[in-house]
């Protein structure tokens, strides 16, 4: 489990985030949503101790600050929004980048699940902005290969997985997001399509202005006025006939 | 390019065929000089357990060997530095120029040959004949150290911070030895031209037990940085999520590169190419995994200044030309070769 406790950053004194008490279970896919700017990825970078913060993370209830690089290294895996490589790596020799020990054969099967089995021989800079994304996933994926270790979880953080995807795609990621939460894993999501973490996620976390507005079942969080007021935007939720799954129509003039 | 994607078996060919031709060019830098003695039925001589000739001995153990035993670990010594250097600003680019300790060792060089004789007496007495590389390797450790403290701060060192003070450094000391040299006398000017250009030639075995010790141990400890270094591929941020003690990977870096170049310029001048053209001609033929990069480059950049080495020597025999000039003349068209042969790989 992981638990933010009063988590405030501040970059040269403007407040990014403040007081958020955030939480996420083990077996469950948390997103985080909100306007651009609203302190999605500062909470991101916080939990993975890429910034300073005031206030404190627990993972299983031990102070985050207290647990060494080397120890989270095998916990949680990190996707940053895009990453560029300094030097012509093959794709299978990027996802072989986060084996903690010798050499198995996960990383295949890990180009394999993100849909890119037969490029383990391409040039990681040739291929596009997607693709890219999807090397990094396995890569990730490779990192925290098991979603749960001795009844402990481990944990994906993805920044828009995404948000380079074509919509097929993103079902594909979002379906290995999912299926890790069931195994077991925890999953925190930074996520801009609010459909598509209406259709797979456990809780959504709403910021705005740098406030965790609300914290809840898609369902709860999903609402005509809260969303209306989160992003400053009428926002209109529907609900499929039959279905509880609501979706998310943003109104085209704002006096609407 | 394997089907798979894995270089490694490819990265180990080619590891073992540069053990091969690093064996026999040493072999050649031992049997070929300005001297008429026929010294390669001299080693035969050895080798049958016959004994040589005084004459030959003394050019064999006490002029070529501690000369090829210097090369290759100048030359293995600055190829490794500059492929660290290359792995720690993520650019196939940099030169251990970088963090001063070129510069540094340059103004240390000069004035020890311009204003050394100012020193007090005991000192001169104590390094002997020692001063320049003395002076030379505290210069380029001092630039080193100045730069280091200068991007650090709240224990995190700032690559971009570095590489700008670096700049900066690097133009003062290069003013200061300047400076030096406007008021040096002619004869100083000589040395200090020939100490630009680089040679090994006064490689002994009295130098070579101080230096190669320190050469040796760097170059053996520089394979534990591949695995960081290659996450550190991915970026500073991804690394320390993979587990990558960041700081501590610099810190190692910096070391290891400071003792190695500083020895390797203190010992035979100023040297350039190596750090740059043999982990770039290793990266398109064998990849950029610095597990295999590493050890490739020491065999390989020992190779390239032996037969620098050679060619100095035998070229205009029996004078020898500085080693600096031919590894320049040979290097440069070389380089460009490459760029243009592979300017769509270099586009990526």
């Amino acid at each position: 489990m992981i638990i933010t406790k009063g988590l405030s950053v501040r970059f040269h004194h403007k407040e990014i985030l403040s007081e958020v008490s955030f939480c996420a279970k083990p077996g469950e896919l948390v997103s985080i949503a909100g306007p651009n700017g609203s302190g999605k990825t500062t909470l991101l970078r916080a939990l993975s101790r890429e910034i300073n913060y005031h206030g404190e993370i627990e993972l299983d209830g031990v102070n985050l600050t207290r647990l060494s690089e080397k120890w989270l290294a095998k916990r949680r895996a990190i996707l940053p929004q895009a990453t560029e490589l300094a030097f012509p790596f093959t794709v299978l020799e990027v996802v072989q980048m986060a084996e903690q020990s010798s050499q198995s054969d996960r990383p295949s099967l890990a180009l394999q699940r993100v849909g890119l089995q037969g490029f383990e021989s391409r040039f990681y800079q040739e291929l596009s902005g997607g693709e890219k994304q999807r090397v990094q996933l396995a890569r990730v994926l490779v990192q925290v290969w098991q979603p749960e270790v001795d009844d402990k979880a481990n944990w994906l953080f993805l920044d828009e997985p995404v948000s380079s995807l074509d919509i097929g795609h993103q079902i594909e990621v979002m379906q290995i997001a999912r299926e890790y939460a069931n195994a077991g894993g925890g999953v925190i999501c930074v996520m801009h399509d609010l459909n598509l973490a209406a259709m797979f996620s456990d809780s959504i976390a709403l910021f705005e202005k740098g406030r965790l507005l609300i914290q809840d079942s898609p369902d709860t969080v999903l609402t005509d006025e809260t969303l209306s007021r989160a992003y400053q935007w009428p926002v209109r939720v529907n609900r499929k006939p039959k279905e509880p799954i609501p979706f998310v129509l943003p109104q085209t003039a704002k006096s609407d | 390019m394997h089907s798979t994607g894995d270089r490694s078996t490819r990265a180990k060919f080619v590891i073992f065929l540069l053990m091969l031709a690093l064996c026999i060019i040493s072999l050649f830098s031992l049997t070929i000089g300005s001297t008429d003695t026929s010294l390669t039925a001299a080693i035969w001589a050895l080798i049958d357990g016959q004994s040589i000739s005084l004459k030959e001995q003394a050019i064999l153990f006490d002029i070529r060997a501690p000369r090829t035993v210097m090369g290759l670990l100048v030359g293995a010594s600055l190829a490794v530095s500059g492929a660290i250097m290359q792995g720690l600003f993520r650019n196939p680019l940099a030169d251990p120029g970088l963090i001063g300790v070129s510069s540094g060792a340059g103004l240390g060089a000069v004035s020890a040959i311009v204003i050394g004789g100012l020193l007090p007496a005991t000192i001169l007495h104590s390094v002997g004949g020692f001063l320049v590389p003395v002076a030379a390797f505290i210069g380029g450790w001092g630039c080193m150290l100045i730069l280091y403290r200068i991007a650090t701060r709240q224990g995190r060192t700032s690559v971009a911070i570095m590489l700008l003070a670096g700049l900066a450094l690097s133009a003062f000391a290069a003013a200061l030895s300047g400076l030096l040299i406007y008021f040096s006398s002619d004869s100083q000017l000589r040395n200090l031209t020939f100490w630009n250009l680089g040679s090994i030639a006064g490689a002994h075995w009295d130098t070579l037990k101080i230096v190669g010790p320190l050469m040796l141990v760097a170059l053996l400890l520089a394979p534990l940085l591949a695995t960081g270094l290659n996450r550190l591929a991915l970026g500073e941020a991804a690394a320390m999520h993979l587990g990558v003690s960041v700081q501590r990977l610099k810190r190692a870096s910096f070391l290891l590169v400071g003792v190695s170049v500083g020895v390797a310029v203190a010992v035979s001048g100023a040297i350039g190419f190596i750090g740059i053209i043999v982990p770039h001609l290793l990266r398109l033929v064998i990849g950029p995994n610095h597990r295999y990069l590493l050890p490739a480059a020491a065999l390989l950049g020992g190779i390239t200044l032996l037969l620098a080495d050679i060619l100095s020597r035998t070229l205009i025999a029996p004078a020898e030309l500085p080693i600096g000039i031919v590894m320049a003349i040979l290097g440069g068209p070389f380089f460009l070769y490459l760029l243009l042969r592979n300017r769509s790989l270099l586009d990526l």
